[in-house]
């Protein structure tokens, strides 16, 4: 206990309710599909449309479900997504940038090439052209989203291992007799992870809204599955009767993606030795 | 000769195909010369450093160092072992997010050594160099500049080499811990009989440390001598302006520095005559207009220079 809050105080505020943020919505998303404290799709007409109570804490929806419960459901969807989604992205990027910094001539030319290609779409296009042909499902859904944002990870990864090919410790290596998987593996990739998850952080929350969008255009998960963007959807049917679901949801939107925004902005400060170690030395 | 562990005859550099970095540099280093190679900046010090240790290929000429042809062919790792370099900015030719430890047994890994027979040596050496088990967990930004030098000097060493290059082994060191690595180094270099090189453009440092000096102007060298001999008697003008513009080497002359006018020339538009010819006090005509080549005063000594020993004491 002590120990946390040292580290709470170390990241600062905003980097604690980052860390904290992430940390409930996954406990929440790996908890829901066991445990809610109603029925996600129990409906019960008598109480729809409720307002926030101790029994129903985000109140109730058009049929009476209980909403706190979708939205640990809703979770569960989101999570998986921005993680498998983001997964695809970072390791795909960051490879791919390698190569195309590693490989001059036709490797680096076709690889950069179809970086253009792929960052040409609009990402919320490019998902909704591949939902409509190859069909929508949580995979396909996360591996559309993570395809569309390679070349933002591959750019990164290839412009950051061009900065830090020749410095004087690459060359150090190069005379020490290192090989150049090892220069690559050991030297040059823990040297450009910070900014690729930081970017990777950051770039959780768009998923998470196109993930969103895309549900609540009926492109994405289906209802009755309970993803935020049909909750919103739902909601948004029914504002005439009342403003609470539609606020409810965007809330909670707001607030995973503003703690995952958060957490990256942290993680950046933390996997940088020479930010962490001056701030803990000279405190 | 076969047996010279630095070989390098005629050989040049060119960046972007026309900065000269190097122009026509012959130089020979027998097993265990003790070199030092001077010359102000840009005047190709580095670049010759780079040269013996395979960072930078000859655009033409041949380099052949240990009996490993530099020139063209694929670098072995093997070479890596025999020859290592000490880089001039000792902090940030460490990997900046492997702790000194991770840093000093690298060499074991690439190598495959036998790890008991390592750890020993690598105990013996941070005791020889000063490093305290405390500094082993440290990350490189976290060590001043002449404990980074060391942790270079200990990773060099561990790997054994016979020749050492070291390319300023004393810049950003306070001057007291200049001394300490100067003497450490020459301690290293008599104990392990290494070959050993260092580029400086501090005179003092070099003439306290080698027996043997190697003098630099814009990509050439101008002048090849025992330490002493140089000293006491330039036969290279530049060479001699260079020592009369330090009082400090020759305390109890009272003549008047000889101060070079002008610029040094580009490394992009070289003179078509003597390199120096523009900034020389004594230059003649023909200066201008024919470029001297390396020649032997004797069997040690070597000057680039129509007219030696014109401007000094004779």
């Amino acid at each position: 206990m002590q120990r946390l809050t040292r580290f709470a105080g170390k990241i600062g505020t905003s980097g604690t309710f980052g860390f904290a943020g992430v940390a409930i919505l996954l406990l929440t998303a790996i908890i829901s599909p066991a445990f809610t404290p109603h029925d996600p799709n129990a409906i019960d007409v008598l109480h729809r449309m409720a307002l926030p109570s101790w029994e129903h804490w985000f109140g109730t929806d058009h049929l009476g479900r209980d909403l706190l419960s979708r939205h640990m459901v809703g979770t569960s969807v989101a999570m998986a997504v921005a993680l498998g989604a983001a997964f695809i992205a970072l390791t795909g990027g960051t490879i791919l940038g390698l190569l195309a910094a590693y490989m001059s001539g036709y490797v680096e030319r076709a690889i950069l090439i179809a970086f253009d290609a792929i960052a040409s779409y609009p990402s919320v296009i490019l998902a909704l052209a591949a939902v409509a042909v190859l069909g929508s499902s949580m995979v396909t859904i996360s591996a559309v989203i993570g395809f569309a944002l390679i070349p933002h990870f591959g750019r990164v990864a290839r412009a950051q291992t061009l900065a830090i090919r020749r410095v004087p410790f690459v060359e150090a290596e190069i005379v020490v007799g290192a090989s150049e998987a090892r220069i690559l593996m050991h030297h040059i990739l823990p040297n450009i992870a910070g900014p690729l998850i930081v970017l990777a952080s950051l770039d959780i929350p768009i998923i998470i809204a196109i993930e969103a969008g895309m549900s609540f255009l009926g492109l994405g998960i289906r209802p009755p599955s309970a993803s935020w963007g049909v909750l919103l959807q739902d909601g948004y049917q029914n504002l005439s009767e009342s403003m609470s679901p539609v606020l409810i949801s965007c809330g909670v939107l707001a607030v995973a993606t503003l703690a995952f925004t958060l957490l990256g902005e942290t993680l950046r400060k933390l996997g940088d030795p020479r930010a962490v170690s001056n701030s803990a030395r000279y405190a | 000769m076969a047996d010279d562990v630095v070989s390098i005859e005629g050989a040049s550099v060119l960046f972007n195909r026309r900065v000269h970095a190097l122009d026509d540099v012959s130089l020979r280093l027998k097993q265990g010369d003790n070199v030092g190679v001077v010359g102000e900046s840009g005047s190709g010090k580095t670049t010759l450093s780079r040269l013996v240790i395979g960072l930078t290929r000859p655009t033409s000429g041949r380099v052949s160092v240990l009996g490993q042809d530099l020139s063209s062919s694929r670098i072995p790792r093997e070479f890596r072992k025999r020859a290592q370099f000490l880089m001039q900015d000792a902090v940030a030719a460490l990997s900046p997010r492997k702790t000194v430890a991770a840093l000093l047994t690298e060499p074991a890994k690439i190598f495959r050594m036998d790890r008991g027979e390592f750890d020993t040596r690598l105990d013996l050496l941070l005791e020889r160099l000063k490093l305290t088990p405390a500094l082993l967990d440290r990350y490189p930004h976290q060590l001043s500049g002449g404990q980074a030098r060391r942790v270079g000097v200990a990773r060099a060493l561990l790997l054994e080499p016979e020749l050492l290059i070291a390319d300023e082994p004393t810049a950003g060191l306070d001057v007291s811990v200049q001394g300490e690595m100067l003497n450490l180094l020459q301690e290293l270099r008599a104990s392990l009989n290494l070959t050993f090189m260092m580029v400086s453009h501090n005179l003092h440092v070099v003439r306290r440390v080698t027996n043997r000096t190697v003098i630099m102007y814009l990509g050439q060298v101008v002048e090849d001598a025992p330490t002493r001999r140089l000293f006491s008697r330039p036969a290279h003008p530049y060479t001699a302006a260079l020592f009369s513009a330090n009082p400090m080497l020759s305390p109890d002359v009272t003549s008047p520095p000889i101060l070079l006018a002008g610029e040094i020339p580009s490394n992009v538009n070289v003179p078509k005559g003597c390199r120096f010819a523009s900034r020389c006090p004594v230059a003649q005509p023909v200066c201008s207009e024919r470029p001297p080549q390396l020649g032997a005063i004797d069997q040690e000594h070597a000057v680039r220079c129509h007219f030696p020993f014109s401007l000094s004491a004779q």
